[in-house]
């Protein structure tokens, strides 16, 4: 769900900046009110690099398998840091494996962020921390498909605003209607392994539920 | 940078905060261009910079071998479907002429940018890089997570590679069957919960030895006249690129 350079208009690729770096600031300066962000920067980062290995591991859904995204459940264990973890993981794939862009980072940023930081919200709404692993890894579910569901949302908008407008529409739509349906297997396949991982955590170690 | 010549090409000695305000600049202007006649020197622009590199063609061609499938499903779409002047009728199949200058477009300008940025963050160690983007302003927090996880993304590969090791040889398939679900996710979640617990003590000994002391910028780069030079020269052509594709 990367959107790759050359694809998106001019202007669309400076307000994904510019909207990618209001979200940064806003993160940031979230993060700097919860007290020094020193002691929380390792942990946001080595857990950046676990889920940027875990998005490595190949599930075999035909035709030709697919590869985990996980930024729901990335916005889950890192709540504020997630979208500057995001940022930073899609800078790092693109400089080191030329996946996704340069010019699409602040659109791909925005794409899987903003629902990052969704889910997180969504995962921790009226949530007891108590609870058992079976209710927390249904609130993984909602969370994890969520978040990729409104990846998706967002993926095809950047492009249907991105195309410029003298493509036509509707074959656009059509092209979009067969991504949409090649995406919704990973959908639900993200959502039972975000369930699985959330209640696995939730019996180990409950505390990494609670954010970072 | 393992692939770089031992002789210390142009672009390997150029200052890193000036290559990358360089690369911004042509990336940009690549993405500016909506005019056909333009592509040749849209990647005529990464050639230039590849012989300056000293990195080996081969290389640059190796990291060129997986596009991006979205590129390669738009390119395959567009002449199909877009347009109303006929190029090329084949039974069925008729290949519209927009379309086709649609999808060259895009593929010319991704070319260009990916192989301009493929060079210019080869000459430079990634961590270079990451300093130098704290040298023009980005913030802390962003650069020091960046390292640490470029640090720690080699041992997670590492780790994740002999896991799935120890689940092969222990008669594990990857088949998309419901127990393998559940054992993908705690393969993740172990691997999460290892870099959770590993973080507190890269903590503790990142303190000891001093980290959070000191804000000071790294004193390690100093432009010279020929840092400005190329500077000037690459903002000459991105600026050149924008005047031309609006013309």
């Amino acid at each position: 769900m990367h959107i790759a350079d050359g694809i998106l208009q001019l202007p669309v690729v400076a307000a994904g900046f510019a909207g990618a770096g209001a979200m940064t600031w806003y993160s940031l300066r979230q993060i700097k009110r919860q007290g020094d962000p020193r002691e929380r920067i390792p942990r946001a980062a080595l857990l950046t690099a676990a889920f940027f290995a875990a998005s490595l591991i190949h599930l075999p859904l035909p035709p030709a398998g697919v590869h985990l995204v996980l930024n729901g459940l990335l916005g889950v264990m890192l709540g504020w840091f997630a979208f500057p973890a995001i940022l930073v993981g899609l800078f790092l794939q693109a400089v080191m494996f030329g996946h996704g862009g340069l010019t699409s980072l602040g659109v791909n940023s925005l794409i899987l962020g903003l629902p990052a930081l969704l889910a997180w919200r969504l995962f921790h709404w009226r949530r007891d921390p108590e609870a058992g692993p079976t209710r927390t890894g249904w609130r993984g579910l909602l969370a994890g498909s969520g978040a990729l569901a409104a990846s998706l949302l967002l993926f095809m908008a950047a492009l249907l605003l991105g195309l410029p407008a003298a493509y036509s529409q509707e074959s656009a739509l059509a092209a979009l209607a067969v991504i949409t349906a090649a995406h919704l297997p990973l959908i639900v396949l993200e959502g039972i392994i975000a369930g699985l991982l959330v209640a696995y955590l939730q019996r180990v170690k409950p505390a990494i539920l609670n954010g970072i | 940078m393992s692939n770089l010549n031992p002789t210390q090409a142009l672009l390997q000695r150029w200052d890193a905060r000036f290559k990358l305000l360089g690369l911004l600049a042509l990336v940009l202007a690549i993405a500016t261009i909506n005019d056909p006649a333009l592509l040749p020197l849209v990647l005529a622009i990464p050639l230039v910079l590849a012989f300056f590199s000293g990195l080996p063609p081969s290389f640059l061609l190796r990291r060129l071998r997986y596009p991006s499938l979205l590129i390669m499903l738009l390119l395959l779409w567009l002449p199909l479907a877009v347009g109303e002047t006929p190029w090329l009728s084949w039974g069925p199949v008729t290949l519209y002429q927009e379309g086709l200058v649609a999808a060259l477009l895009i593929c010319g300008r991704f070319l260009g940018i990916i192989l301009s940025a493929l060079v210019v963050f080869n000459t430079t160690p990634l961590a270079t890089t990451l300093k130098a983007m704290r040298a023009l302003g980005l913030p802390w927090v962003l650069v020091d997570m960046a390292l640490l996880t470029l640090r720690y993304l080699q041992v997670l590969r590492h780790d994740l590679h002999q896991m799935r090791t120890v689940m092969r040889s222990r008669g594990w398939q990857n088949r998309l069957r419901a127990g393998n679900l559940q054992t993908i996710a705690w393969l993740t979640g172990s691997l999460l919960l290892r870099s959770y617990e590993r973080a507190d003590w890269i903590y503790r000994a990142m303190r000891l030895r001093g980290y959070g002391h000191s804000n000071s910028r790294s004193p390690e780069f100093q432009a010279g006249a020929l840092d400005f030079l190329l500077l000037a020269f690459t903002l000459g052509t991105a600026l050149l690129l924008v005047l031309l594709s609006f013309m």
